[in-house]
């Protein structure tokens, strides 16, 4: 009764599965922009930031390669910038490196 | 008494708008790079004044301001309706807009076909971007053959033996091996990134992974297993994320190396 109930949700579980898993590493990420992004003094020349990048790429990508990315985003923040594109915001120059640039891997 | 005057004379002096005056508005938009307008006032023209202008040169106004603006599902809708009153435009622009959508190898049949069956200018335009879409599907000597059966007298005929020059020398673009780039960062970390041009990051990733593996043969050494797990944690993600990053860049420094190559060669 109980294995033909939930024969159809498949995808749905698996869904809440990578949810689920995704939940300390969103955790985390939440505390940081709460607490310790507003009293920092340098920033990521980036955009989106390295903790939005990081939250998009676990929505987007799930819990296994959402850190993955995230972990190489840190790497590379502000480093070797030539290579990404140029946008303004307000006044202030950031560079362009959207989650949909790095994925796929290819 | 004053308006009354004015209501009379003003009509007299104002100058009725012409099909030529919005083409000419529309025009300063495209060098302006409002793309979008553009091809609303062309269409307006087109629309108001189907009688007056000559048709085959607006709708290549309206098709190339529209690829300009990268609306390439829209310049496809737009370049099938033009298809319908002039086949040879159409069907170039609808390869054009193919070729925007990174669909290449549609693109170059599409061309192909542009070429084969219509006449000057569409012909040697679909010749040239027959080529250009070759050299994305890195056909070197096909693409060489398109760019020498450009018209000279065509105006991309300069740039058409341009490319074929340079294609007669061997291309190399340099490209990186993804697989080893990943490879790389994994026996040591930062060496991928070198590997791919990226020496800021390949210091910061060494220095990062090297820092978290101390303190985690560190902790173990100290007793401290707790901090040892937590350390080991957040370099197991430093390490993956390294290795990962290698391969994604590889691919971006191919895909930036080929864009590089290219982009010179799309002219509309």
């Amino acid at each position: 009764m109980t294995s033909s109930a939930f024969a159809g949700d498949k995808s749905l579980d698996e869904r809440n599965l990578a949810s689920f898993l995704s939940l300390p590493a969103v955790g985390l990420i939440r505390v940081y922009k709460k607490v310790f992004a507003p009293i920092r003094t340098a920033n990521c020349p980036m955009v989106p930031s390295d903790s939005a990048f990081a939250l998009e790429a676990i929505e987007k990508r799930g819990p296994f390669w959402g850190p993955l990315m995230a972990s190489d985003r840190i790497l590379r923040c502000g480093n070797d910038v030539g290579q990404y594109g140029r946008v303004v915001f307000g006044r202030k120059m950031f560079y362009f490196d959207p989650v949909e640039a790095r994925w796929p891997p290819k | 008494m004053r308006s009354l005057l004015l209501a009379l004379v003003v009509p007299a002096y104002a100058e009725p708008l012409r099909a030529n005056r919005i083409v000419q508005f529309a025009d300063r938009l495209v060098q302006e790079g409002k793309f979008k307008e553009a091809v609303l006032e062309y269409d307006r023209a087109l629309f108001y004044f189907p009688e007056e202008l000559d048709r085959p040169a607006v709708y290549r106004k309206l098709l190339t301001a529209s690829v300009l603006g990268k609306d390439y599902l829209g310049s496809l809708e737009l370049s099938r309706k033009v298809q319908e009153s002039d086949r040879c435009i159409g069907a170039f622009f609808s390869a054009r807009a193919q070729y925007g959508l990174a669909e290449f190898e549609p693109a170059k049949a599409a061309f192909g076909d542009v070429y084969g069956r219509c006449p000057e200018p569409e012909r040697s335009d679909g010749a040239y971007w027959r080529g250009v879409a070759d050299l994305r599907l890195h056909r070197w000597p096909e693409a060489r053959l398109d760019f020498e059966s450009v018209a000279e007298s065509s105006p991309k005929g300069s740039q058409a033996r341009k490319a074929a020059a340079r294609l007669a020398l061997p291309v190399d673009l340099s490209y990186r091996d993804p697989k080893l780039a990943g490879i790389f960062n994994a026996v040591l970390p930062g060496a991928g990134y070198l590997y791919i041009d990226s020496p800021r990051t390949a210091l910061t990733a060494l220095l990062v992974n090297g820092l978290f593996i101390w303190g985690t043969v560190a902790s173990i050494h100290n007793g401290n297993h707790g901090a040892a797990a937590v350390l080991a944690l957040f370099e197991l993600g430093w390490y993956s994320g390294g290795i990962y990053g290698g391969v994604a860049g590889a691919h971006r420094f191919n895909r930036s190396a080929e864009d590089a190559w290219v982009k010179p060669f799309e002219i509309d």
